[in-house]
């Protein structure tokens, strides 16, 4: 009874948010985020200089301190177990796409990781040759068709879309981490997640986003740019679409 | 030979010469992907050597100089600014363009040793040129690097775009510079002598 009125009020929630996702996001046509779309750009500047502020103040020591201090082999483990428990996400929406091929893999691996990598601390399953794939919510929607939305760039969240920031929400009910029951190990692994996948992303990108960030005239500009192509990339599984394709001979010879 | 079966045959046969001839004209898969596959190996080859990244600067250049139609690419960067450019701005930006370039990726390269690329398939996209799709493996990480090739206006094949992880270099700087231009009032001079310091 109870998990019944639990499961309609979820749902009725979850309709309500996709729905809110389609209106908000169908002012675009475009399914791939592009670089115009940008309304609001005065407040996000305004955001984008916080979390700057806040990843040299923070982020950036810590990751760096991170880096040096832990060990190789340890750092290896976290960023084994950060992408094993995005798996069961990443299923769920292959799923959703229709993408059985991508379903199938993500489902090996994750039986793999599970008991020969126990409970995704190792990664056999690249050694296996399995491949590694990325899906969420987000990208579901843009191969439903939903259009992208403006940017936004979220205080500590960081770059997104209006489509793409609704759709975490939808991310975290698919994740099993979501369901899973009380006691102190879990609840210390639900609360480290998303700390521990920031450093360690900040980490194995390090330079990158430091050139990004530190060695550009307008990092608001780079980080836009940079997250909408990587968006793009992730919507269209890596293949390229020959509308973005650049035509350097389309102008007069430079 | 009736008149009409010998104008059939001559029609048909210079319309194939046609054909042929303009297929000659355009990139075909092969020879894209063995012209990356020597590019990937010239940058390979520089990166293994030993010395500091900015000793490695001067030949990155001259390897990208015969590969890529720098000059090109070099306009695309300056999006919708290249059109108001005059011949000595375009000379002087070009030249300072093509040293931002080599100092970027030699600094980039410096972190990687003992790569391996490894050339996946390649794909035609007509007009716009062969996409070549390679893999990288570097530092236990595999790294997916396409290459857009296409015939430049004499028809030799060159490099146009690198796309690495969906990162086309050509999209990055265009958003980068366009926008460093506009915070300078359209002033492309005052550009140009930024981009000389540029990742310095």
């Amino acid at each position: 009874m109870l998990g019944e009125i639990i499961r309609r009020r979820f749902n009725f929630r979850f309709a309500t948010i996709l729905t809110s996702i389609i209106v908000l996001s169908g002012c675009s046509n475009s399914l791939v985020p592009e670089d115009g779309n940008d309304p609001i750009e005065g407040v996000n500047r305004a955001v984008h200089s916080f979390n700057k502020g806040l990843d040299t103040a923070v982020l950036r020591p810590v990751s760096k301190g991170y880096g040096t201090v832990v060990p190789e082999t340890f750092r290896h483990v976290i960023n084994n177990e950060v992408r094993y428990v995005q798996l069961p996400v990443t299923f769920a929406n292959s799923v959703l796409q229709g993408n059985v091929e991508r379903a199938g893999d993500t489902a090996a691996r994750f039986f793999v990781n599970s008991t020969l990598g126990g409970l995704g601390a190792l990664d056999p399953a690249t050694d296996m040759g399995i491949p590694e794939h990325s899906e969420d919510f987000g990208q579901t929607l843009a191969v439903w068709g939903v259009g992208s939305g403006p940017y936004v760039e979220l205080p500590l969240l960081g770059p997104t879309t209006v489509r793409d920031g609704l759709s975490r929400v939808a991310d975290t009910a698919l994740s099993p981490l979501t369901y899973i029951g009380q006691g102190t190990t879990t609840s210390i692994v639900k609360a480290a997640e998303t700390p521990v996948r920031v450093v360690d992303t900040r980490e194995r990108f390090g330079s990158l986003i430091d050139e990004a960030l530190y060695e550009s005239d307008d990092s608001y500009t780079v980080v836009r740019n940079t997250f909408l192509q990587r968006r793009r990339n992730a919507i269209l599984n890596g293949n390229i679409d020959a509308e973005t394709l650049p035509d350097i001979y389309n102008d007069e010879a430079f | 030979m009736k008149r009409r079966t010998f104008f059939a045959l001559t029609s048909a046969f210079t319309l194939s010469t046609m054909m042929s001839a303009s297929s000659a004209f355009a990139v075909t898969t092969g020879e894209a992907r063995s012209l990356v596959e020597n590019v990937a190996n010239q940058v390979l080859t520089l990166i293994r050597q030993p010395g500091a990244p900015q000793s490695k600067t001067g030949e990155l250049k001259s390897i990208m100089a015969q590969s890529v139609d720098m000059r090109q690419v070099a306009g695309a960067a300056l999006g919708r600014y290249a059109r108001g450019t005059n011949p000595g701005q375009r000379d002087r930006y070009v030249a300072v363009y093509q040293d931002y370039v080599a100092r970027i990726y030699a600094n980039r390269f410096s972190e990687y040793s003992g790569e391996t690329i490894s050339i996946n398939g390649a794909q035609d996209f007509g007009r716009k040129g062969v996409v070549v799709d390679s893999s990288v493996n570097a530092n236990g990480q595999t790294i997916n690097i396409k290459w857009q090739v296409r015939d430049n206006r004499s028809g030799q094949p060159k490099i146009n775009d690198i796309i690495v992880e969906g990162l086309s270099m050509i999209s990055s700087q265009q958003a980068e510079f366009t926008q460093m231009i506009q915070q300078l009032d359209g002033d492309v001079d005052a550009f140009i002598t930024r981009l000389q310091t540029l990742g310095t």
